[in-house]
């Protein structure tokens, strides 16, 4: 009898672990399908020389830091509980990042 | 020693079964503390190449070098190979290890045909336009910031072996999961570096 | 510079709280000063090369972010004063390092900032003014910092306390010996001689100087000698350490000199900083557990990461050697083959490691007790 209480409640247990992780797989394709529109559009903006010059590289460095942020949180899952520490080290990094090429274009602009 | 070790190989396998285990938190962690390294060392990289863009010694520049047709193609496969490697860590977390197998064979061949690729690359620079490592500063920044991706790749295809060759008999279990989901990161992180080159060195070498 | 002084930091802390009896002065301040100096030590180093011709834009940058450095480091040579200050001071090896730190450390810290002001660097620089500079801040920092951290944890790593007498006598000559020979390069520098000769030219007014710096390097190796000798005395006569020689205020010396190769049996419950101090003004003087005994999980040793850095070592030759010489290319590509074959083999053993048994440890705790 309370074997099998506890075998429902395995299967409940499992068929709702799966509905979560079916969830998180819609989000992560839509995440995908925006990524390569991003991509589409990034290549098309170039390829066609539609958009003014001056536009053009923010343009793409904005797409590029979405596309980035599409792969640490939804890929990789850093908006998930229990990833404090790493979105600490990744920031981190790009903080360090962030400085590195300030300095190096510092230097080699003035 | 697989007695003293059954923890290790439960017969149903928790919803995350890469976090569960002391070892597997201490991967998950330590992976990303390195990343959070690579990010810096990527950074110095590009900071580099955006340095010496324009120092191209009487050498070809970027916008005569580079055709947006393969960089698209490399640029899709590696995507492509991003999402199949998040489809192997969906059916690792149901515990469905074929599935998973399977999946990440498919990301391994689309890292080969990546890499693939850019080798035509490289070899179609060094030879047709006499563009290689020592011939400007700026195509030693390019194939420093470039090849260096491209290592990157080599190792997590190598890396990728390894892991599928290893486990190919014995299923998934707490042992190995943290394995997989840390190359799965790693893989990630490969494409972000990706989408920065991509855009920094070949679309806006194009745009100038 | 800051990535080899941080440590000893830590390490300066722990000594000057510990022979002080004193808890560390402004804890918090002194943790945030070293992040400050952490994060601002990775942005300051176009400070080298202020005369390269980097523009006025970046060179001040970069000398403000130099100059700024010397508050959080201030604040925690003020903090060790504070520290020190009313405490029961005791005076022995391991503190004399310490104390001899803080002058000697200052110093270089001073003709940092001046260095730092990239106008002044003009003319400091590539002089012995940088060597004295940089002399003061690793010897004088750094080195003094491992040899207080080697008094301090000689008997907690081998089981033996370093004899007191040829310590204090190992310090007075390196200390001497360390000031005569740096100091007197600052004027060496501004008189004019340049750094990384092997040479310089007689009759320039730069020989005394020389000679008393190559008298103080003397000095400085007989203290060195000294210590080994030390090291040695103690080894093969010196006297046993207990678990708490110094009358600790930190985890380590609660555990038995040398500690167990697993270090502890239970978790130890901590109640505040200074875990063990805690205890031996409010508790029974030892840590009180923190968790249930139970089985402890090790991993298993592993030669394969010496052999990885082996190959690694091989492989480096083999990059700076290739352009010159073809048949180091063998070096490169064999180096590199081993480490990623010894990585191979690493990912293709399971390594599950080992547990001790409660047994074990109930007998290691029935042990201690006695």
């Amino acid at each position: 009898m309370t074997d099998q209480v506890s075998n429902t409640s395995n299967k409940e247990k499992e068929a709702y672990k799966r509905q979560k992780s079916k969830e998180e797989m819609q989000k992560q394709l839509i995440s995908f399908s925006l990524m390569i529109g991003f991509t589409l559009i990034a290549f098309a903006i170039v390829a066609t020389d539609s958009v003014e010059k001056i536009y053009i590289i923010p343009i793409l460095f904005l797409m590029a830091i979405v596309q980035a942020g599409f792969q640490f949180y939804y890929f990789m899952h850093l908006k998930d509980k229990g990833h404090e520490m790493p979105a600490v080290l990744i920031f981190g990094g790009v903080w360090a990042a962030f400085l590195t090429l300030a300095g190096l274009i510092v230097i080699t602009w003035w | 020693m697989s007695q003293e070790h059954s923890e290790l190989f439960p017969d149903v396998l928790p919803a995350e079964p890469e976090k569960v285990t002391l070892e597997g938190q201490n991967k998950f962690f330590g992976l990303w503390f390195f990343l959070g390294g690579e990010t810096v060392l990527f950074a110095s990289l590009f900071g580099t190449y955006l340095a010496l863009k324009n120092s191209t010694a009487g050498g070809p520049s970027s916008d005569e070098l580079f055709g947006l047709g393969l960089v698209f193609l490399m640029t899709m496969l590696l995507l492509v190979s991003s999402l199949t490697s998040v489809y192997a860590m969906y059916h690792m977390r149901n515990g469905d290890y074929k599935k998973m197998v399977l999946w990440l064979a498919i990301t391994g061949l689309l890292g080969i045909g990546f890499l693939g690729a850019e080798i035509y690359e490289f070899a179609h620079y060094i030879i047709e336009y006499d563009f290689n490592f020592r011939s400007s500063a700026f195509g030693s920044g390019f194939f420093a910031l470039v090849g260096f991706h491209g290592g990157h790749v080599l190792f997590g295809i190598c890396w990728l072996t390894t892991l599928l060759i290893r486990n190919a008999k014995r299923g998934l279990n707490l042992y190995n999961a943290p394995k997989f989901n840390t190359f799965s990161l790693y893989w990630h992180f490969i494409d972000v570096v990706w989408v920065f080159i991509f855009t920094v060195v070949y679309l806006m070498g194009k745009v100038g | 510079m800051y990535i080899l002084i941080l440590p000893l930091f830590g390490l300066f802390s722990d000594v000057f709280s510990t022979f002080s009896r004193k808890r560390l002065f402004g804890y918090t301040a002194m943790v945030f000063a070293t992040m400050l100096i952490a994060f601002l030590g990775f942005m300051v180093w176009a400070h080298h090369m202020f005369t390269v011709g980097l523009g006025p834009v970046a060179n001040s940058i970069f000398a403000v972010g130099t100059m700024a450095i010397a508050v959080p480091t201030g604040i925690k040579i003020f903090n060790w004063l504070f520290t020190m200050w009313g405490g029961q001071v005791t005076i022995n090896s391991a503190m004399l390092w310490a104390l001899g730190f803080i002058p000697s450390f200052t110093i270089g810290g001073m003709t940092g900032v001046m260095l730092g002001s990239a106008v002044a660097d003009y003319q400091f620089h590539d002089t012995y003014f940088v060597v004295a500079h940089f002399h003061y801040v690793i010897v004088g920092g750094t080195v003094f910092g491992i040899f207080s951290a080697l008094h301090y944890w000689w008997p907690k790593m081998f089981g033996r306390i370093l004899n007191e007498t040829l310590g204090k006598i190992t310090f007075w000559f390196f200390f001497f010996g360390f000031h005569l020979t740096f100091f007197i390069q600052h004027f060496l520098g501004l008189m004019g001689m340049p750094r990384r000769y092997w040479v310089f030219l007689h009759d320039q007014g730069l020989d005394l100087g020389n000679v008393i710096s190559s008298i103080g390097a003397f000095l400085m190796g007989v203290g060195v000698v000294v210590f080994l000798y030390n090291i040695v005395h103690t080894a093969v006569k010196g006297e046993k350490a207990s678990a708490d020689p110094w009358d600790g205020r930190t985890l380590e010396w609660s555990v038995s000199s040398p500690p167990p190769y697993y270090n502890f049996e239970q978790l130890p419950l901590v109640r505040g900083l200074d875990p063990l101090w805690i205890e031996k003004m409010e508790g029974d003087g030892t840590m009180p557990p923190g968790e249930p005994l139970d089985d402890v999980h090790m991993p298993n040793g592993s030669f394969i990461p010496f052999l990885m850095g082996l190959g690694f070592f091989v492989a480096g030759f083999g990059f700076i050697y290739q352009a010159d010489y073809t048949w180091t290319y063998l070096l490169l590509y064999g180096g590199m083959a081993f480490s990623i074959g010894c990585m191979v083999v690493r990912s293709l053993k399971d390594d599950y490691g080992y547990h001790i048994p409660k047994e074990e440890l109930q007998k290691a705790l029935e042990g201690e007790a006695k």
